[in-house]
């Protein structure tokens, strides 16, 4: 209950600082910026912090002759089958041992 | 307009609602009977739509999730349209059905990351929150998989009730993984799991445990950290966390990433349930023009009014407020520390071991 108290106030006296600050016509921008929820930081200049440089945003053009044959996936075992997913004839014919392209 | 198409952000395509897993956090409102009822849309039929909607839109990328985007067995064909567009992607995966000969051929498509989740240090904790054992040891192996074949791997921890506590020690395990990119995920109840909300929302007091964790990971290990979650900065100071970037709902602006189900629906984001169209029968382009789009930031909760950082904070997660209450309000973040209600709802909840959200009550798509 005291940390039930403690977020209370302390949610309740940030508002209300924000609200005197903006009343006294001071600037209250926050570093927050909009930004995607739930899925990785797209950032097509790259990430300072990041070991592995971000791929260029340029996709391959992939002939016929470097696609890979489908590699077969576990996932008709592994994944409960949704009635219209994915079936047989969409995939091409694959070798489960073969991970060369 | 860019080359004579209208101009997104991004789009998430929920490639399919089967999943391998069955996440307590999980958003999707299908995951309670594990998909089958939603299924995915055919292969062709899903290509064509995807076709056509990157011709009359331009994205600056595609997130591709589901589900588990590896469970679909067409893949490859579907990332075809990209390279045939040009357009970058990404992907959301637990990584567990990941094999040497997918990450073999899915390195040709140069995607932008793949983002995997992790919940705790151990396999216990980890297994109990997304559904069973043995996930724990798939998931290390997909992401080692992955960067054995130079794919970049986001690493994403959902922060929860439960194992707030333990994000610093998962950061540690990414780290020692080579992951250095990581997607700190408060979690925030919608869809399936609106019904877990009693056991996993975090408080505040979790969050500033987890983000202090955070922040010095980030330093020790060189981390870059994302909160993809809205922290709205009543709740915590930004500042507080110089190592951590915080970002607010880009519903209605220039970076929202919309998302198209699997069954064709186009909706505001991966957490909103409410449709905006049917992207089968009608053009995506107008579909993402629409009233609840360019109207949602029209909505300000009463108790965000008066505060200046109402117009972009948007009180949090409005889907979550939606998930909860049913209408659009403040984030139940924010108001299980502020609103008496709520707060009496949710500790009777954690008292009797009930939940909050009723799975009968999930809408269905």
């Amino acid at each position: 209950m005291g940390n039930e108290d403690e977020n209370r106030r302390a949610i309740l006296a940030r508002r209300a600082r924000y609200i005197a600050m903006a009343v006294a016509g001071v600037s209250t921008a926050t570093s927050a910026t909009a930004c995607v929820c739930l899925s990785p930081l797209y950032d097509a200049g790259g990430d300072a912090n990041s070991d592995a440089p971000i791929p260029d945003a340029r996709l391959p053009t992939l002939p016929d002759s470097q696609r890979p044959v489908w590699p077969a996936t576990d996932a008709s075992t592994d994944a409960p089958a949704a009635s219209e997913d994915a079936s047989a004839e969409d995939a091409s014919p694959g070798d489960a041992d073969s991970d060369a392209p | 307009m860019i080359d004579g198409r209208p101009h997104h952000h991004a789009l998430a395509v929920e490639l399919t609602s089967a999943c391998n897993q069955k996440c307590a956090y999980c958003y999707n409102a299908w995951r309670e009977d594990d998909g089958r009822e939603v299924g995915a849309l055919p292969s062709a039929t899903l290509i064509t739509l995807l076709d056509r909607t990157l011709r009359e839109t331009r994205f600056d990328h595609l997130t591709f999730t589901g589900g588990e985007p590896f469970s679909r067995r067409d893949l490859f064909d579907i990332l075809d349209v990209c390279v045939r567009h040009q357009t970058p992607f990404q992907m959301i995966s637990n990584g567990g059905l990941i094999t040497d000969a997918h990450a073999t051929r899915l390195a040709l498509y140069k995607p932008l990351s793949v983002q995997v989740t992790l919940n705790a240090p151990e396999a216990v904790m980890h297994d109990e929150v997304v559904g069973g054992e043995g996930h724990f040891e798939r998931t290390l192996r997909g992401i080692r998989t992955l960067m054995h074949h130079n794919i970049r791997v986001v690493g994403c921890v959902v922060v929860t009730r439960k194992n707030a506590s333990l994000v610093g020690e998962t950061l540690d395990l990414f780290a020692s993984l080579g992951v250095r990119s990581i997607s700190f995920s408060r979690f925030s109840p919608s869809g399936y799991s609106s019904t877990h909300a009693a056991a996993l929302l975090p408080s505040r007091t979790d969050i500033l445990i987890a983000l202090e964790a955070a922040n010095a990971r980030a330093e020790l290990h060189g981390l870059s950290i994302q909160s993809t979650m809205p922290i709205p900065p009543c709740v915590v100071e930004p500042d507080d966390y110089p190592r951590v970037r915080f970002g607010s709902c880009p519903i209605g602006t220039s970076t929202q990433e919309f998302a198209l189900g699997p069954r064709g629906e186009l909706r505001n984001c991966t957490l909103h349930e409410a449709p905006l169209g049917d992207a089968l029968i009608e053009s995506a382009a107008s579909i993402l023009r629409a009233p609840a789009v360019m109207h949602y930031r029209d909505v300000t909760p009463e108790f965000c009014a008066p505060c200046p950082h109402a117009s972009t904070c948007m009180g949090g997660c409005g889907a979550a407020s939606v998930a909860l209450t049913g209408v659009r309000g403040l984030d139940p973040f924010v108001a299980q520390h502020i609103d008496p209600a709520m707060a009496a709802q949710l500790a009777e909840a954690r008292r009797a071991e009930t939940a909050l959200v009723s799975v009968a009550s999930l809408v269905r798509r």
